[in-house]
């Protein structure tokens, strides 16, 4: 697995310090941007947490999202959570090490009480007397929550004194990007009050395994809770692997509602889903990728967009406009750059797949944030699309007769690509036997649809020139 | 070896007087040769100049070597690590190759050789490699690198590596004998004492995961020579500071970790014993253990309890307590904590307000019996409490379940859950009745037919529409241009080649590929000559056919035989819908079809598909029907106007067969001696035969055959090939009965047998069609009380699904439950999991409808286990649908004297049934 490592450099550790004006949060944080640039130690926030039980106990769960991993659960996973300020809220996002399950939990305005909220992302310090701190926090006493050093701070410090160097898989970034673009396919499925709530995530398998992994894998919204089913009947939500809902545990006492966001229902295959708990004055998401064995890495559902690089334009145009806002207008972003709403679409769409927006399904709308990673580069070496590309410079495709079909040449064999009027597309080989385009395209497609794109180009070019000349 | 060997290399190569080329050479032969003893003497000869040329032969040779799985080469790989270390003149680059993966087959780092190459080397040279090697992950169990980093450590009295697998090395290895002197016993506590690595080594303990079992474990029964006993002694005497200890201690147990893990540590803090004033300086630690695993908990609550009593702790920390344990689930803590909480009232009398409010936290709790008592210690207490809690716990009041409404109010002096209950207008809610998938059109191209075939063969379990898409798209285009199908298959053909070799299996849907097999011209279907039918030469018949797989099988064959003769257009057989229906319409229009053309009817294509004919009234259809003129139409014309199939009655039989009734099965078990089963028997039935005594052919014909209970039966279907699928139940789409009869074993093996994964046919027999009898209710029944709850999802979709299709008799159903559950069959706590999910999705109506009938045989006799959840589920049942009317056995056990909670359900299901 290709992969390199990323540094993390905190001014100190994130502690829960207490001093005279009452108990203090710090949050420590590293790298990432802000709207003035790149910043080694941003702050985006002072003052105190509304609610700071559930906000503590919020916190843990993103924390173990980012140090769990639910499939091979032997591998270590310690990559540190992303904050991001969205000026009226803050956003405490992690993946889990497996690339299976994304946390998120915004801290909302009505869960804080202090100065501004700042825009910009960031790394935030999690360590293990943070974590034990955040454990203890009683209901009763306020909490003060700084996120970031003070100006004064990063002065008088002579450099950081926590350094962490972590591998960053190529995969895992590929996956927390492109979670973004599966989250964005979601609609409400299910709502569910306090109570329904806790005794139907307590209902849940703790343990992994086999045991847990064939327990009921769908849930369908049923009078006031959500039941079980072995099929996919419409309305239905997949639950893949419910012992990954197992972060929410830490939570359920302050729950408020279970919110269930997921695909509409297509063919028997498994989906993803996301499992939003509303905490006073924040919400906690988990998103599941479709099966625990199965990384949202390698859904590939937007390699068909990237594979054609039509959008790659207008997404650095788009990107030009973004200024970490919570919510993404489309209208207005099509306004100020002159695009159409379809392609201001598209344009999200290849900025979400470079860690550059993120897809809140409460809100139903895209948020700017800006992954403190490159994450643009890991996109562009997906192994399917280089593989694809590889096909396409070895001349490996052939469109036959009639335009419907292409052969590609793998090695000593063949596949056939069929597009029918509609631009719906299938291939003989085993990927598309197995999910039908249910995690992207196969690099037979991807190649097919590359030579077919340079075909059109070429054509509209050669019209021009003819046209010119007479 | 290596001690004969030391001698060897002195001979062989003495320092300084060979050749340095000559030395070289040496040393890269005894590697080659797997001389792995002689290598540090080999070395020695070499100057640092010589060493550094011999790395890229080694590296050369450690490549040619990773495929070679001989016995020299796995020798060779010792050596070649020993020499590489002793080469190797960068710290970095010797500390990758010791650590390489391919070095750790065989252990060869523990080997001795290795460890007197590392010590000739520079002191700095080592510190640095060992500090590289110990940042490296080990591999889990045993570390092969760790005694070499601990023997450089201890040596040169560097900084203790301090890194995860370290630790967890030395926390197993630590209590092994080698670490005390020879020949003298010690307990772990006193080899703690004395190592060095002990200070920094076991605060890092603390931080470990998946320690529970080196932790866990007794070494000898001696104190001290165990974990928790060893860090309490170090403590003891000062070695460690005991605060220290009992802070890293608790901090681990707050942060949370495996449960193994957890109760490891306990251990340890139990061994520690912190006082009470120790305790009570880390309430906020005990607080937040409050929150993790149930044994964490008990223990954390019954510190804080003894800490409130003596006083030393605030006396809001028993409200704090309250509102984390009174939410959790487990009984033994909610009462505790209950019992904590009166105490502290009968105590300080000023203190019942805040205990009454803290105790009112359980009103919401899942489980009523809890609830129950909770209102006792608010009863109790309410006096002294005085009548400024009384808002309050009238808003709490309202979460209590209703069954204690009544005392409530009598207790709160206020109605409690008038306003605003939906409960007694309740909408039976039930999901919407599933409409059957359409099968889509044919298969357009070849291509497609192509595609299709590559996801029938890749999938596990694949759709009935995909298989009868293929099946009908091969026929249709092999009729059309077979070598343009064939040009189009053979993507698909080449990574899924037919083996036609001895079959053991049952036929499968996957067997299309037959067909594709013979439409590419690549398998011959041996046609004519009667020798087709010979025994051992029909490619899809196995050794363990069953009476659906021969059906498949017959199809199949049958396709191929003619598209390799007459080539139809299409099939008569192909469903209309994925239930396996054909619609009566079509298979009109599909016959006239063939008659236009002058195709024949397939006899096996003609058999399958009037078993799927929907049985139709409309006279038009039945007329079309009647114009047809063909032998197969006229024929069809019969089956629609005759009303087909006849459905078969069923039986209700008890099946106990007892000991000694038959040999034992191929596991050499007789489970079936103790089963005692209610099943079902049918007499079968042949078909309508037709106008020209035609007959159907004898594959179908046995689906029909008449079955009863018996072992052979019940031992069949508890065969693993026989697995039933949505494409069996595809042969009969209007008779799920029969279906349900024949496979009724298997189900209820869910049940008596505890068998896994039997169930899911239960919804395909529920939205399949014809009417649902006596074997289909048994069927649901068993699955209802399956052991596994996958299986009881599935019980209870087909439990809605029938309900919402009103072909629920919840009367029959009820009636068999309780036969079932008397006879030892279904556990009642299995069946109340069940009914419980259909009751919380609002079919309250349906679960009354069931447990009503089945209450008189539950509550006539000794109650089994369980009983209780029942009766709780059936008055609350009958509460929302707003029953009405005594059951006898309900009346008669609410008379019994006593107050277990059984009686007290059945009182107040009683009271109910009496309301007028």
């Amino acid at each position: 697995m290709s992969q390199s490592a990323h540094a993390y450099a905190y001014l100190r550790p994130s502690a829960v310090l207490d001093g005279e004006a009452g108990r203090r949060l710090a949050l420590e944080t590293s790298g990432g941007t802000t709207p003035l640039g790149a910043a080694a130690h941003p702050r985006f926030f002072a003052g105190f947490l509304a609610e700071p039980a559930p906000a503590a106990a919020a916190l843990l769960a993103v924390a173990d999202v980012a140090a769990a991993r639910y499939y091979q659960p032997q591998l270590r996973a310690s990559l540190d959570p992303v904050v991001t300020a969205n000026g009226d809220r803050l956003r405490f996002e992690s993946f889990s090490g497996c690339c299976g399950v994304y946390a998120r939990l915004d801290v909302l305005a009505a869960g804080l009480d202090g100065d501004e909220i700042g825009h910009g992302t960031t790394n935030v310090d999690v360590n293990n007397p943070l974590r034990e701190a955040l454990t203890r926090i009683g209901p009763a006493e306020p909490l003060h929550l700084a996120v970031g050093p003070d100006a004064l701070e990063v002065t008088t410090f002579d450099g950081p004194v926590v350094e962490k160097k972590v591998p960053l898989p190529e995969r895992w970034l590929r996956g927390f990007a492109e979670t973004q673009v599966t989250a964005a396919g979601f609609d409400l499925r299910a709502e569910l009050p306090a109570a329904e709530a806790v005794r139907f995530l307590r209902s849940l398998p703790r343990g992994g395994g086999r045991a847990g992994a064939r327990v009921a894998q769908w849930v369908v919204p049923a009078g006031r809770t959500l039941r079980p089913t072995t099929r996919p009947v419409p309305g239905a939500v997949c639950l893949p692997g419910p012992e990954r809902l197992a972060a929410l545990q830490r939570v359920l006492r302050h729950a408020r509602a279970l919110r269930v966001y997921g695909p509409p229902v297509a063919g028997t295959g498994p989906a993803a889903s996301a499992w939003e708990v509303e905490l006073p004055g924040m919400r906690l998401t988990l998103t599941l990728s479709p099966d625990a064995s199965r990384g949202f890495s390698g859904e590939g559902g937007v390699l068909g967009a990237l594979a054609t690089g039509t959008a790659e334009q207008d997404a650095d145009l788009v990107a030009a406009l973004l200024a970490w806002e919570p919510r993404i207008e489309i209208a207005e972003l099509a306004e100020q750059s002159g695009l159409d709403a379809a392609r201001v679409r598209a344009a999200l769409t290849r900025l979400g797949t470079a860690g550059q927006i993120g897809y809140d399904a409460a809100e139903a709308a895209y948020f700017h944030r800006q992954l403190p990673y490159d994450a643009g580069r890991a996109e562009a070496a997906n192994p399917r699309l280089k593989a694809a590309r590889a096909l396409v410079g070895a001349g490996a495709v052939r469109l036959e007769e009639g335009g419907a079909t292409a052969l590609v040449t793998v090695d000593d064999h063949v596949q056939r690509v069929r597009t029918d009027a509609a631009g719906a597309v299938g291939c003989t080989c085993l990927w598309w036997a197995k999910y039908r385009g249910g995690r992207g395209p196969c690099k037979h497609v991807l190649a097919v649809g590359m030579v077919r794109e340079a075909r059109t180009q070429d054509g509209t070019v050669g019209e021009v020139r003819e046209g010119a000349a007479r | 070896m290596s001690t004969g060997t030391v001698k060897t290399t002195k001979t062989t190569g003495p320092a300084g007087t060979a050749e340095p080329a000559e030395a070289v050479e040496a040393l890269l032969a005894a590697v080659r040769e797997g001389r792995t003893g002689e290598v540090p003497g080999l070395l020695a000869a070499l100057g640092p100049a010589e060493r550094r040329s011999c790395v890229p032969a080694l590296k050369e040779l450690r490549r040619t070597n990773r495929g070679d799985w001989s016995g020299e080469a796995k020798q060779r790989m010792g050596a070649l690590l020993v020499a590489g270390a002793g080469c190797h003149p960068g710290a970095a680059g010797a500390a990758t190759w010791i650590g390489a993966r391919d070095f750790s087959g065989r252990s060869w780092a523990r080997h001795p050789a290795l460890a007197d190459v590392v010590e000739a080397q520079p002191v700095e040279w080592q510190i640095e490699v060992v500090g590289r090697l110990a940042a490296k992950r080990g591999s889990g169990w045993s570390w092969d690198l760790y005694p070499l980093i601990e023997r450089v450590v201890r040596r040169t009295g560097c900084a203790v590596p301090a890194s995860d697998d370290f630790t967890a090395e030395w926390l197993r290895s630590a209590a092994g004998a080698e670490n005390g002197p020879r020949g003298t016993f010690t307990t772990l506590l006193e080899r703690l004492r004395t190592d060095t690595f002990t200070r920094a080594l076991l605060p890092r303990v603390f931080e470990l995961d998946d320690v529970a079992w080196p932790l866990d474990r007794a070494y000898t029964t001696r104190s001290g020579d165990n974990w928790p006993d060893a860090i309490a002694g170090l403590a003891e005497s000062g070695h460690f500071g005991r605060e220290e200890l009992i802070d890293l201690c608790l901090g681990r147990l707050v942060r949370g970790g495996k449960i193994a893990d957890q109760r490891a540590f306990l251990a340890v803090l139990t061994a520690l014993a912190p006082t009470p004033q120790e305790y009570a300086a880390r309430v906020r630690d005990l607080l937040a253990l409050l929150d993790g695993p149930s044994v964490l908990a008990g223990h954390a609550q019954q510190v804080l309890a003894g800490l409130d009593e003596a006083g030393l702790i605030e006396p809001e920390v028993a409200g704090e307590a309250s509102a984390v344990v009174l939410f959790r689930t487990e009984k033994k803590l909610v009462r505790a904590q209950l019992a904590w909480l009166e105490q502290v009232a009968k105590r300080s009398p000023e203190r019942s307000g805040p205990v009454v409010l803290a105790a009112a936290e359980a009103f919401g709790h899942p489980d009523s019996a809890v609830q129950e008592r909770a209102l006792n210690v608010v009863a109790r207490r309410l006096k002294a409490a005085g009548g400024a809690v009384l808002p309050e716990l009238l808003l709490a009041a309202e979460a209590l379940n209703p069954a204690h409404h009544a005392r409530a109010s009598e207790l709160f002096g206020a109605p409690v859950g008038g306003s605003g209950d939906d409960d007694t207008a309740w909408d039976e809610l039930l999901p919407p009745v599933p409409v059957p998938a359409p099968l889509g059109a044919p298969l357009a191209t070849p291509v497609e037919v192509a595609e299709e075939l590559a996801v029938l063969l890749a999938a596990e379990q694949p759709d009935v529409a995909v298989f009868e898409r293929v099946l009908d798209g091969l026929v249709r285009h092999a009729h059309r241009d077979r070598a343009a199908l064939a040009v189009a298959l053979e993507p698909v053909l080449r990574v899924n080649p037919w083996q036609d070799v001895g079959r053991w299996r049952d036929c499968r849907p996957g067997d299309a590929l037959y067909l594709a097999t013979v439409i590419a011209g690549r398998a011959d279907p041996h046609r004519g000559g009667g020798l087709f039918r010979r025994k051992g030469r029909n490619p899809l018949h196995g050794t363990h056919n069953t009476e659906y797989g021969k059906v498949l099988a017959a199809r199949i064959l049958e396709a191929a035989e003619r598209v390799a003769a007459d080539r139809p257009p299409y099939l008569l057989a192909t469903p209309t819908d994925a239930t396996g229906a054909i619609t009566a319409t079509a298979l009109v229009e599909r016959l006239a079809g063939y008659e236009a053309a002058g195709v024949t009817a397939g006899p096996a294509d003609l058999g399958a598909a009037l078993l799927r004919v929907a049985p139709t009234a409309d006279p038009a259809v039945r007329a079309a029907a009647g114009r047809l003129t063909s032998a197969a139409g006229r024929w069809a014309a019969a089956w629609l106007r005759d009303g087909g199939l006849p459905d078969q009655p069923s039986e209700r039989v008890l099946f106990a067969p007892g000991a000694g009734s038959s040999h034992a099965d191929r596991y050499a078990e007789r489970w079936w001696e103790e089963v005692k089963r209610v099943a079902v028997a049918q007499p079968g039935s042949a078909g309508p035969a037709g106008p020209a005594r035609e007959r159907l052919p004898a594959e179908f014909r046995a689906l029909l055959e008449g079955t009863e209970p018996s072992v052979a039966r019940a031992r069949r279907v508890n065969e693993w090939l026989w697995e039933p699928t949505a494409h069996w139940a595809a042969m009969l789409p209007h008779h799920r009965e029969e279906l349900a009869a024949r496979w009724l074993d298997r189900i209820a093996d869910c049940a008596d047998r505890e068998r896994r994964g039997g169930a899911p046919m239960l919804v395909v027999l529920a939205e399949a069609g014809g009417p649902a009898g006596l074997a289909l209710h048994l069927a649901l029944g068993y699955g209802l009380g399956a052991r596994y709850p996958e299986d009881r999802a599935a019980a209870v979709d087909a439990l809605l699904v029938l309900a919402a299709r009103g072909d629920l008799d919840g009367a029959m159903l009820g009636r068999e439950l309780g036969e079932l559950v008397a006879l030892g069959a279904v556990k009642p706590t299995r069946l109340a999991q069940a009914l419980t999910a259909a009751a919380d999705t609002g079919a309250h109506t349906t679960v009354w409808s069931v447990l009503a009938a089945a209450l008189p045989s539950l509550l006539g006799g000794e109650a089994p286990r369980g009983t209780t959840d029942l009766v709780a589920l059936a008055a609350d049942a009958a509460r929302r649908s707003a029953a009405r009317g005594p059951i006898p056995e309900v009346t008669d056990t609410a008379a019994r004297p006593g107050t277990s909670r059984l009686l007290k359900e059945a009182r107040t299901l009683r009271d109910l049934l009496a309301t007028p």
